[in-house]
Parts: C-alpha cells; sequence; structure tokens
C-alpha cells in the first residue's frame, strides 16, 4: 500500500513514533519501507548517504526503494574510461554518477528496481537479503528460478544475472543494495557499458561483466510495480512491521536536513572523476598529412582526474617537438575532460595568432585528444 | 608474549602481532580503537593499520583508498576506505596530519590480508593530540572486547 508523504502524513508518523520533527533522527518503529518520488541519482544517492549518516538502526532497520532515469552507476574505485563509453554518454545525455559503495559498475533506467538494506553493523547480512528477495519473486511467480551466488549476484535460470550487490560499511551503520533487472533497456545498457579507450593502465577495481536479462522478458506479471510491491510485502512479513510503502521527496529539507547538500556534492566533477584512482593512457592514433598516414603517440599520466604528466610525440617534420611540447606543458594540471582540453587548445592558438597552419595541427590533436576522454 | 588464544582461534594468513615478539625497543605498545584499527607511535608519529580481526571479516581487500599526505585529519574523521568483495568500509583517525602512506598497497591491497601489523600498515599520522591514545584499548582490552561483542 502506497501512502504519499505529505507533509501531514509526515508529522502524524513522526508523532506517532516519536522522532523529532526534523526527519526520522532517531527512534523509529521496528522497520521503514521508504520510496523515492525521485529517479534522480544524485538526489536518490543522497537518501543512502543521509540515512547512513544520520538515521538510529538499532532494531529498526530500513528498506529504501528507488528507480533511476538513464545513468551509469560507477564504483567508488573504479575508472570510468575503463567501465563505460562517455563519449556515447555524452551524445545521449546519460549521467554518469559514483556511488560510495565498491563494486562493479551498472546502468540503470526506470526498467531496473534499486533495493537498500539498511541495518547496524551487526546485523549487515546480505544473503539473508537476497534470500528475501527471492522469496518475494516466488510469492509472485512460483516457477521462477532465481538463485543467489557466492558473489551475491541473482541469476535467472542459472545463467543470467538480473541482480548486482554492493555495500558499504560505515562507524555503526551498514547498507547493502542492489539492482534487480525488470524491463532494462538491453541493448542500450550493453553499449553503454563499452568503453571504447584503448591504453589504460590503472589499478581501480574492475567490473565482472555478465550476461543479463528482465524478468519481464521470462514472466509479463513481473514489471516493476509488482515486485516492489512483492518485496515490500515480504520485508513488511520478516520484520513485522505494517506494509506501508512511505513516498518519500529526497529534496525535502525538513524531512531530511542537509540532504540537497550532498547531492551537490555527488554532482561535482571532483567527486564523479577527480576520485578516480590515478591512471595512465599509453595510445597511440593517426593522422593524415599529404596523402600518408602518420602516428602520433600519446602518454599522459593522470591523478585525482587531472593531467600530470602529457607526452604527445608527434614525426618532427610534421610537427617539431618544441612546438609539440608548447602543446603538452599547456595540458598539465588541466582536467581529464574534452571541454577544458579546447579552451586550453584556443588559448594557445591565440599565442600565435597568424599561423594558420599551426593552429590547424593543434586542433587536429586537440580534437584526437578529445576523443579518448 | 604469546599471542592471545582469541587470535589463535581467529587465525588466518595475516602474520601473528609482533610487538613483544620483536622486543623493539623503540616501539611504544600499541593500542586499539574499537572500530578494530591499531595505532603504535615512536617520536609523535602514529603508525595505522587495521586488526586481524578485521582483515578477517573483511575478506581479500582489493582496493585501498588512502588519503593525501599532508591532509589535516581530526579524531574520528574518515581518513580513506577499504574495499573487498564483502563491503567498502571506512577508516577512522585519530587528530593529526598525513605524513605517509604504504604505497605498496596500490599494486598489492592484499598486504593488508597476509601481514595486517606490519607491511599492511595503512599511513602514518603526525598525531596533534597524544592524549587521544589514552581513550584507546590495550590489546588485552581488546582481546576482551573481541570475546564480548561475539557473544
Amino acid at each position: 500500500m502506497l501512502i504519499p508523504f505529505s507533509m501531514k502524513n509526515c508529522f502524524q508518523l513522526l508523532c506517532n513514533l516519536k522522532v523529532p520533527a526534523a526527519g526520522f533522527k532517531n527512534k523509529v518503529k521496528s522497520g521503514l519501507i521508504l520510496q523515492s518520488i525521485s529517479s534522480d541519482v544524485y538526489q536518490n544517492l543522497a537518501v543512502e548517504d543521509w540515512i547512513h549518516d544520520h538515521m538510529n538502526l538499532e532494531g529498526k532497520p530500513v528498506l529504501f526503494l528507488w528507480r533511476n532515469s538513464p545513468c551509469i552507476v560507477i564504483g567508488r574505485h573504479q575508472n570510468p574510461w575503463q567501465e563505460c563509453n562517455l563519449n556515447l554518454m555524452r551524445e545521449e545525455g546519460i549521467k554518469l554518477a559514483r556511488r560510495r559503495s565498491g563494486g562493479g559498475t551498472v546502468y540503470h533506467d526506470m526498467g531496473n528496481i534499486n533495493l537498500t538494506f539498511f541495518t547496524t553493523k551487526k546485523k549487515y547480512d546480505r544473503m539473508q537479503n537476497l534470500k528475501l528477495v527471492v522469496r518475494a519473486l516466488n510469492a509472485v511467480q512460483p516457477q521462477l528460478d532465481v538463485q543467489a551466488t557466492k558473489r551475491c549476484d541473482l541469476l535467472l535460470d542459472g545463467q543470467f544475472k538480473i541482480s548486482g550487490t554492493a555495500s558499504k560499511i560505515g562507524r555503526t551503520t551498514a547498507y547493502h543494495h542492489c539492482t534487480l533487472l525488470c524491463s532494462t533497456d538491453r541493448t542500450f545498457l550493453s553499449s553503454l557499458l563499452k568503453s571504447p579507450y584503448q591504453g589504460i593502465r590503472s589499478n581501480a577495481t574492475a567490473s565482472t561483466p555478465s550476461i543479463v536479462k528482465n524478468l519481464l522478458e521470462k514472466d509479463p506479471t513481473l514489471t516493476c510495480e509488482v515486485l516492489m510491491n512483492a518485496i515490500a510485502a515480504e520485508y513488511a512479513a520478516y520484520h513485522q512491521i505494517d506494509n506501508h510503502i512511505n513516498l518519500i521527496n529526497p529534496t525535502d529539507e525538513t524531512l531530511f536536513p542537509g540532504i540537497n547538500n550532498k547531492a551537490k556534492e555527488l554532482q561535482t566533477w571532483e567527486w564523479i572523476y577527480g576520485k578516480t584512482p590515478k591512471f595512465s593512457i599509453n595510445t597511440s592514433f593517426n593522422v593524415l598529412y599529404e596523402q600518408s598516414h602518420l602516428e602520433i603517440k600519446i602518454f599522459i599520466d593522470i591523478k585525482d582526474g587531472r593531467i600530470q604528466i602529457c607526452k604527445i610525440e608527434a614525426p618532427d617534420h610534421w610537427l617539431p617537438l618544441e612546438i609539440c611540447d608548447k602543446l603538452n606543458s599547456s595540458f598539465i594540471g588541466s582536467k581529464f575532460c574534452p571541454n577544458e582540453i579546447s579552451m586550453l587548445t584556443n588559448i594557445l592558438c591565440r599565442t600565435c595568432p597568424e599561423d594558420d597552419e599551426l593552429h590547424s595541427k593543434w586542433n587536429i590533436l586537440c580534437e584526437k585528444i578529445k576523443g579518448i576522454m | 608474549m604469546a599471542l592471545p588464544v582469541v587470535w589463535s582461534a581467529l587465525a588466518g594468513p595475516c602474520l601473528p602481532w609482533p610487538w613483544g615478539l620483536t622486543g623493539s625497543a623503540l616501539l611504544s605498545e600499541g593500542k586499539f580503537t574499537d572500530k578494530h584499527e591499531w595505532i603504535t607511535t615512536k617520536n609523535g608519529i602514529g603508525t595505522v593499520g587495521i586488526s586481524n580481526f578485521a582483515q578477517e571479516a573483511l575478506e581479500d581487500v582489493v582496493y585501498c583508498s588512502l588519503p593525501e599526505v599532508g591532509t589535516k585529519l581530526n579524531k574520528q574523521d574518515e581518513f580513506g576506505a577499504l574495499e573487498s568483495e564483502k563491503a567498502t568500509s571506512e577508516l577512522y583517525s585519530l587528530s593529526g596530519e598525513v605524513t605517509e602512506i604504504n604505497e605498496s598497497l596500490a599494486e598489492n591491497p592484499g598486504l593488508v590480508n597476509k601481514s595486517c601489523y606490519e607491511d599492511g600498515w595503512l599511513s602514518k599520522i603526525a598525531l596533534s593530540n597524544p592524549a587521544e591514545l589514552d581513550e584507546l584499548m590495550s590489546e588485552e582490552a581488546c582481546e576482551k572486547y573481541i570475546k564480548s561483542i561475539e557473544e
């Protein structure tokens, strides 16, 4: 049963539960089921951060249900250049988010359900949560063959991944979140999760690619709404709480004081790209010059998302070393980001205003380098 | 000093608690937080790592996220995280400035599991408030604490 979380309901609920008017801070009944009304990945991740940082979950666990409009979510210690096609994402307007838990890269759209199980550190138990999800699925469709693996994936028919898991353990609380594929665009998923970038050397945690399938393809009754309700019902039964899904607005500062700052932080370049573990790119590309192909070698070292070392090596007859080096030096310290590179190249070109041929070559290099970002 | 019984029972691949065994007069007695992190101090510099209990609970560490040298931290600040297949776990600090981090962990995060008290150290901090050490547990107290939380 869905309960829109209006301010009136909010105060009623809070009064019944004896919590401070500002939010859910301390005492909650022996469990709570929340569902976000937002499909913004940053706002929804901010809800997770808020609950993790502010709620006392002793004896009172929380289930949070959320879905996002199309986006890619990478794990905390991952390298987006290794994991997804950033060029395609920019063309298609697909957002990139970095979550605070570890694990691999996933594609979300409204056909995917995210489930977050919040508990105290002591009660952290991913398998228990996954078994609950399996029970819920079997309650809707008893014939469904879904099993949890040792890696905490859920497999359909023993071979298709329908859910992946990640977790975070903090001072006193922990959360386990997982995806559930109902009716996601699998074709788009595959193209976005294929990185075209070559020559990356990195210690970042890598994803484990899997063949996926949607539950709706197996059984047309398994829609997102049906499954969210089934999982909520199973959670309520397990924790012996009322089967009420409380709709929440992740931008509501009266319910979640300080949450909008958390959402902002998750959207900063410094968090999304700057937290990438240091890596290097060693690759080359070709440039057409007087009917022959010239090989341009490029070596870039990136730390905190910024270029630390940049070596572009072109044949001397095309671009002398000292001229190449002007471009190299101008990129040092820059964000590893196409817009910055364009801007820096423009600035450099203005230092040699009359030299069209040089501008053209610098611009060619600039475009090629943007292509690897 | 023999290893506490409870740690032998938990024995994983991690090398044992070295202080007392090495007889090093230069290292102070190790102290423990209730987050299963250890710290030893020498000339005001604290070396920090996680305990055997913690590395066993985490299972194989695949990534160590450590702060930049020069970062100033307050007590209870998150100074980094360890990622394992099981979860990403936050690391908590005492007050001070980071003077060194264990660079070997970038290529070899498993050192935290194999040698949590020696080669798997995480970072060094110039402690700005050494009195905070008094609030931590001795090895013996930590052993009792572990027993109590297991019950």
